[in-house]
């Protein structure tokens, strides 16, 4: 769900002056997402403690944010700088990651590639029937707990730059050319990146919907 | 002539809009005789429909002001 409605300029600019409540609804809205940003970058066990410093480093700057960059690309990026930081300090021999070296790396280790080889056969086509689904509208898929329950076991486990762009771009539908700066990669490996993302959720919605388990 | 995997391969990018003219008439072509990939596409669509459906994860408004009282204390405001 998008929260940008509410990201109006009334808001903004009470989050300019420092206002408490305002800032407390920004990080209401806000807090789970970037933890799970952060989880990306840093790890778990990191994420928690990396945000609450992004977020001093938010209340800081928000007399001097100018509205340049939207302000979810704004708190995205302070939080990837938190997280580069924190890994240089907690790792002294850390550099930072070119997330396109990072992105080709998760590229080449998903899986996914077996996945085709296996489900297509030489000539292109498919090995078996593509599987029917009986729940057939986005209301009757989220209506299923136990499936929605499963699918985010499973993006939580996704590689994590695949899970950092799937969840920005098809969970919180923030633009491509956003999560292109905030990730520092390029339109094709985003794209690419999220339909790998989709895929594997895919076989999970094709698994559930043949046998009702996870 | 695009086959199965190659609609597979691009998928997101036809779904999301990012295909060239051409490229969506090849995909249009495949798709007009291939049920399986019609099924595959319309399956990829409804999930991503049910993605931007789930609904934002957000802090209860107490767990939020935990927060900010947690991040202000740090620079002892």
């Amino acid at each position: 769900m998008s929260v940008k409605p509410e990201l109006d300029e009334a808001f903004v600019a009470s989050l300019k002056k420092q206002d408490h409540p305002a800032f407390c609804r920004l990080v209401q809205l806000f807090h789970k997402r970037l933890v799970g940003f952060a989880g990306s970058i840093a790890g778990v066990e990191l994420a928690e403690d990396v945000v609450q410093e992004a977020w001093l480093s938010a209340w800081k700057g928000l007399p001097g944010y100018e509205g340049r960059a939207a302000l979810s690309t704004w708190l995205y990026t302070i939080v990837r700088h938190a997280c580069i930081a924190r890994l240089r300090k907690e790792k002294p021999n850390f550099h930072a990651p070119a997330e396109a070296d990072e992105a080709e790396e998760e590229l080449a280790n998903d899986g996914l590639d077996e996945w085709f080889d296996s489900s297509f056969k030489q000539d292109g086509h498919r090995q078996e029937a593509v599987v029917d689904w009986h729940m057939n509208t986005p209301e009757a898929l989220l209506e299923e707990k136990q499936l929605q329950n499963c699918i985010d076991h499973h993006i939580a486990k996704l590689q994590p730059m695949q899970k950092a762009v799937f969840e920005l771009r098809d969970m919180d539908q923030v633009d491509l050319e956003q999560i292109c700066n905030m990730l520092q990669l390029t339109h094709s490996n985003v794209r690419v990146l999220l339909h790998r993302a989709r895929l594997r959720l895919q076989q999970v919605l094709d698994h559930y919907q043949l046998t009702g388990e996870c | 002539m695009l086959n199965c995997r190659d609609i597979t391969k691009q998928a997101s990018d036809y779904v999301d809009g990012h295909l060239s003219v051409r490229q969506r008439l090849a995909f249009a072509f495949h798709l007009l005789i291939c049920g399986q990939c019609r099924a595959f596409l319309r399956q990829l669509r409804l999930a991503v429909g049910m993605y931007h459906r789930v609904p934002a994860k957000e802090l209860s408004a107490e767990e939020a002001a935990a927060v900010v009282s947690k991040v202000l204390a740090s620079k002892g405001e």
